[in-house]
């Protein structure tokens, strides 16, 4: 459909929120203060097991955002950062990390130290997982993760070229089917234009996910990161992150949909914010004060969380 | 100047506990953000700004900053009328990242209680300490 059809029929009201209500999340990994909510410096932040490393530097990222987390590259580390946070009134955490070559994040000899986290501090602990097999998803699921959080990508090109990887779509397909089996909420992310500003794999990407009945979909977006190969490359148009938000909601309408943190900021992410409410996502990360105030004005419920919005499974039940 | 851990504190200037700087220059008072903000809030890529005219008020919001790290109102350490605002971080919002202090200030307004407001922000004594707090919390 093209992309002027689309929007006007999110405009007329096409597509509207079933629920009545909106959820909307400012976890600590982004400062966010405005007149609605104002996160807390350690609600939940992100840690990066593996410090700013990461093999793959891909080019839309180059290991820039690691930068922005808290460095933890040892289980024992581990365990003081999230003991520190836990004394500091953190609800938990995201632990998150480079990749090694083969897109896996280097989560196994941290599995033990998760789990201790899990029982002993009783944070709330989402992971950033990269691609898994059934071992490494098993043993997530045995350590009480409260959620896997996988970006899924639909293209073999986009794979090869942007992440720098020797693995397929069909390794992505793999990975969802391992968390599905064993068990674990796990939450897929589709980064929205992350082919050069283009899209390219998502919608075949929204359509291996909705195989395996997830417990959310989180849609993110490129944006172009300084210090990044594609810095200069202009992010997707918001009116292509609404069509992914929209094709997410109906191939799987009982399956919450949310726009996630990761998205071209300023005036981009207004356009973008207002038309994912139109769109009837079920929660925001983030939201810009405009989309807070047009939720009003359609009389959605709207509430604020502190944790990661990868727990809106938690939140609304569909 | 000292130093904080690796964050500047500059002599001569107020600081408002929102993380802003403001220096009085004649009847002016040039506003913008600490080294410490600019360096937590990782790269900054979009900051909205009122117009010349605009009034702001002392703890109220009067624009929003985004960054890698951060989406934030920015909040004003004095009330007065925007006089100038600094066109140039439309398209280079990262001046405030590589000179706070300098080329990335914020607005310059015309202060409309400009003592009273002083009393209710950190001088820099009072500004060293609260850094220090700052680099205790990590």
């Amino acid at each position: 459909m093209p992309k002027k059809n689309l929007v006007t029929l999110i405009q007329r009201g096409a597509f509207p929120n079933l629920t009545g209500k909106i959820q909307f999340y400012a976890p600590s990994f982004v400062y966010y203060k405005n007149k609605y909510f104002h996160s807390s410096h350690s609600s939940f932040p992100s840690i990066s097991i593996t410090g700013s490393s990461c093999a793959l530097k891909c080019q839309h990222c180059n290991g820039k955002v690691l930068d922005t987390m808290l460095s933890a590259p040892s289980p024992e580390e581990l365990f003081n950062v999230c003991t520190k946070l836990k004394e500091d009134g953190a609800g938990g955490c995201l632990i998150s990390g480079g990749c090694l070559p083969d897109g896996s994040v280097p989560l196994d000899r941290f599995m033990d130290v998760i789990a201790k986290i899990k029982k002993n501090l009783g944070l709330t602990v989402t992971v950033h997982t990269g691609i898994v097999n059934f071992s490494t998803a098993k043993l997530l699921k045995e350590a009480g993760v409260d959620a896997a959080l996988i970006d899924i990508i639909g293209s073999d090109e986009t794979i090869h070229k942007l992440y720098n990887l020797d693995i397929k779509v069909k390794d992505y397909d793999r990975s969802l089917k391992a968390f599905h089996d064993v068990g674990i909420p796990f939450v897929p992310h589709v980064l929205a234009g992350l082919h050069y500003g283009e899209l390219k794999g998502e919608f075949e990407a929204l359509k291996i996910i909705a195989k395996y009945s997830p417990s959310a979909v989180i849609t993110i977006a490129f944006m172009p990161i300084r210090g990044t190969p594609m810095e200069k490359v202009p992010p997707p148009e918001p009116e292509d992150i609404a069509k992914i938000l929209v094709t997410s909601k109906l191939l799987m309408p009982n399956t919450p949909t949310v726009l996630g943190c990761m998205r071209p900021k300023g005036e981009h992410r207004k356009k973008t914010d207002l038309l994912a409410v139109r769109t009837g996502v079920n929660g925001i990360a983030f939201p810009v004060d405009e989309a807070i105030q047009l939720a009003e004005s359609l009389n959605l419920k709207i509430s604020f969380s502190s944790l990661c919005c990868s727990q809106i499974f938690e939140d609304i039940h569909l | 100047m000292v130093k904080v851990e690796d964050c500047e504190v500059p002599e001569n200037l107020y600081y408002h506990k929102e993380y802003l700087w403001a220096k009085v220059e004649g009847d002016k008072v040039k506003i913008g953000m600490i080294d410490f903000a600019q360096k937590q809030l990782n790269d900054i890529v979009y900051v909205e700004l009122p117009s010349a005219g605009d009034e702001v008020t002392q703890n109220e919001p009067f624009g929003t900053l985004e960054s890698v790290k951060a989406v934030s109102d920015l909040i004003a350490p004095i009330s007065g009328t925007i006089e100038t605002v600094n066109e140039e971080l439309e398209s280079k919002p990262e001046l405030i990242n590589e000179d706070p202090y300098g080329e990335g200030w914020l607005i310059i307004v015309t202060p409309t209680n400009l003592d009273a407001d002083l009393k209710n922000i950190l001088d820099f004594d009072a500004a060293v300490a609260w850094h220090k707090e700052l680099a205790q919390e990590g």
